[in-house]
């Protein structure tokens, strides 16, 4: 199921003058997900296409991801992939902001799914 | 003869040059905008100040006078948690704070006017904060309604 191979950057912490987030920082790569798809798709959700802050159109997504190795701060690592809110999820030439990361627990005991909700970023 | 108004775009940009300036010198806002946000400029950012129109009044009292209000939104918006960084609610309400001091500050020491844009700014009211949700992340924002005088609008 996952056949998507995407990379995340994440904003680079507080500085000094309690600033976040003024510029974006390379974290994962070799990052393997499923391929992003529209929530309705899976008749959880209801219209999931809106305005953004600027206006722009915004469509939301789900994708999913589970324990698998990759590559986290250029180290190979075999571990659920460290991704958070505010992250941004790259596939291509696309890039999408994490809403929200939030482990599954329902499949606790058949090993656990990170379910990303993610919005494409305007251009 | 047609007559030629200041427009409300130089007022605006002098304006968000007080708080650039200030920004330069003394690092506050992670980004100073006079225009709405892109969602990816917007999200996990913090302080992001946001300077917009909020309508003109234009008087036409003779021939030659043309009394203009410019009246501008300055919105403050402060990131409520994170926790990757150990910010809270706390860090939040203290860093609000801070910058409505800077806000005021820089208003009032540009009660005079701005020289080439207006003759006098001031507040319209009181601001007013808010805790909302911006692109799923919970922002504090603390709005400010901003007049610039202009004592003849037109050139």
């Amino acid at each position: 199921m996952m056949t998507t191979t995407a990379s995340t950057k994440r904003p680079s912490p507080i500085d000094a003058n309690d600033i976040m987030g003024d510029s974006l920082v390379d974290n994962l790569t070799n990052l393997l997900i499923t391929p992003v798809m529209m929530p309705e798709q899976q008749g959880r959700y209801g219209n999931h296409q809106g305005r953004g802050i600027d206006g722009s159109e915004a469509h939301d997504y789900e994708a999913y991801t589970e324990s698998h190795t990759h590559t986290d701060g250029g180290v190979s690592v075999t571990q659920m992939p460290d991704i958070v809110e505010h992250d941004r999820l790259i596939i291509g030439s696309r890039s999408f902001t994490v809403r929200m990361a939030k482990v599954d627990s329902l499949t606790f005991g058949f090993g656990q799914t990170l379910i990303l909700h993610l919005t494409e970023d305007s251009a | 003869m047609p007559t030629n108004f200041t427009s409300r775009k130089t007022v605006r940009d002098a304006l968000t040059a007080l708080f650039t300036t200030y920004n330069t010198a003394t690092p506050l806002w992670a980004e100073v905008y006079k225009h709405v946000v892109p969602i990816k400029d917007f999200a996990g950012r913090s302080p992001i100040l946001r300077i917009l129109p909020d309508g003109s009044e234009k008087r036409f009292n003779n021939e030659w006078t043309n009394p203009t209000e410019f009246r501008f939104e300055i919105s403050n918006y402060v990131l409520v948690y994170r926790a990757r960084d150990n910010w809270s609610s706390d860090d939040a309400t203290d860093k609000i704070d801070e910058c409505e001091e800077v806000i005021s500050q820089i208003i009032r020491d540009n009660a005079g006017g701005i020289a080439n844009a207006c003759n006098q700014l001031r507040f319209a009211g009181a601001s007013d904060v808010t805790y909302d949700m911006k692109e799923g992340t919970l922002y504090a924002i603390e709005t400010f309604t901003v007049i610039a005088d202009l004592f003849s609008g037109a050139i």
